[in-house]
């Protein structure tokens, strides 16, 4: 379905034309390996605990969502409706895969998962998260993340 | 997204990542990147498709372990889940309510607020069979309860000055707020019955068929008559998606 030619007209559109950001270089960091990784995760599907509050239009920032946070105590609060939320509303992995997540911790596919994960809300410029990423970044480190794990919706 | 990686990467930390768009990540280049072919909103693919979910996330783990960067590589193979046919609609799903003639007899043009009420209690039974096949329910993210969210959507249409039931956030975000969780009552009655069914195919009932889409179109177009630029700019495409625009051109 995200192939271009799949989606609605207007909205492919809007995609192929939407501005991203152009970056001078490639940065690259080498990772563990998978079995030494402590993996974190950060959506940008608007995913918030019930009860934090809701992405405001044009957000930047950003909320924790705790690794031990249940499924009914996840919700989106996303500006957009110009996605599927039906495949969130009948379980929570087919964009926060944290069960998966924890079972190839079990397996032994991955090191571990880190305590803390987080959602932006994608409908934000990149741009404009820049700040809080790098404020993440060290907060990733505390919780000793050395493999991001990102996620669009 | 792709930004997101640069920004982290710069600063000391490994990172990889779905693509939705191909193209995005084309342009912004993330060190890692698995461009998988599913429907925005399920970067995993499918709910409920435990081994076909750990299958993309390992496959999207494993680009850690390359050291060939810029990577984009694409997942090949479509979601599970069933068969559709060439107009994408899913065989054997039913609208969970029909309401056929003599069912509907509070007019959502005489009294809204009691049509409404009477759709959202026919459906509650699938409703609540929703939430106790999931044990968990997208209803309540806005904090205020579902009867008062309900009457702010309808209050809104003849004032939009109306006071919201919360007073802590923009006006606008909590008319989003009150929308999302009409939908997600509809979306999660819909999902109750058999079979499973995309956003498009509950889109198209709810957007469409409903009471409830009545109202919303109705919102949509007090968005955009507001003289207020937020407003406006929410009856883009925030109350009413891309795909159901069509209908705004048929209530005009």
């Amino acid at each position: 379905m995200a192939r271009l030619q799949d989606i609605d007209a207007l909205m492919r559109e809007e995609l192929i034309e939407l501005e991203c950001p152009k970056f001078g270089s490639d940065p690259w960091v080498d990772a563990p390996k998978l079995a030494e990784s402590r993996v974190a995760v950060i959506s940008t599907a608007g995913l918030q605990r019930r009860g934090d509050r809701p992405f405001d239009l044009g957000a930047a920032d950003y909320r924790v969502i705790l690794g031990e946070t249940a499924a009914e105590d996840l919700v989106m609060s996303h500006i957009s409706t110009n996605f599927d939320r039906a495949g969130y509303q009948q379980d929570m992995n087919v964009c926060f895969p944290i069960d998966r997540l924890n079972e190839l911790a079990e397996e032994g596919v991955i090191g571990s998962v880190a305590k803390y994960h987080y959602s932006f809300m994608g409908a934000t410029a990149p741009e404009d998260m820049e700040a809080p990423a790098r404020q993440l970044a060290g907060l990733l480190k505390a919780d000793n993340v050395n493999a991001v794990m990102l996620i669009p919706v | 997204m792709g930004g997101l990686a640069h920004y982290l990467e710069e600063d000391g930390l490994a990172t990889t990542q779905i693509s939705l768009i191909r193209l995005h990540s084309e342009k912004t280049r993330p060190p890692r990147a698995l461009w998988v072919p599913f429907e925005l909103g399920r970067p995993f693919g499918a709910p409920n498709e435990p081994e076909f979910q750990k299958r993309v996330l390992t496959e999207t783990l494993k680009l850690l372990e390359r050291t060939d960067g810029p990577i984009l590589d694409d997942f090949p193979d479509g979601p599970p889940g069933p068969a559709t046919d060439d107009d994408g609609d899913i065989e054997g799903w039913t609208c969970p309510v029909n309401f056929g003639d003599g069912t509907h007899d509070i007019s959502v043009e005489d009294d809204p607020l009691a049509a409404l009420n009477q759709e959202i209690e026919l459906m509650r039974s699938w409703y609540e069979m929703f939430v106790e096949k999931n044990n968990k329910t997208s209803v309540g993210i806005s904090e205020v309860d579902f009867e008062t969210c309900i009457k702010y959507l309808v209050d809104f249409i003849s004032d939009k000055d109306t006071p919201p039931p919360r007073t802590d956030i923009p006006r606008y975000n909590m008319l989003k707020l009150a929308t999302d969780e009409m939908k997600a009552y509809y979306f999660e009655a819909g999902l109750a019955r058999p079979g499973l069914a995309t956003d498009k195919e509950l889109a198209d009932w709810y957007y469409g068929e409903t009471t409830a889409g009545k109202v919303l179109l109705k919102v949509n177009e007090a968005c955009a008559n507001s003289g207020d630029e937020v407003l406006k700019g929410m009856s883009d495409r925030r109350i009413i998606p891309i795909h159901q625009q069509h209908l705004k051109q048929q209530t005009a």
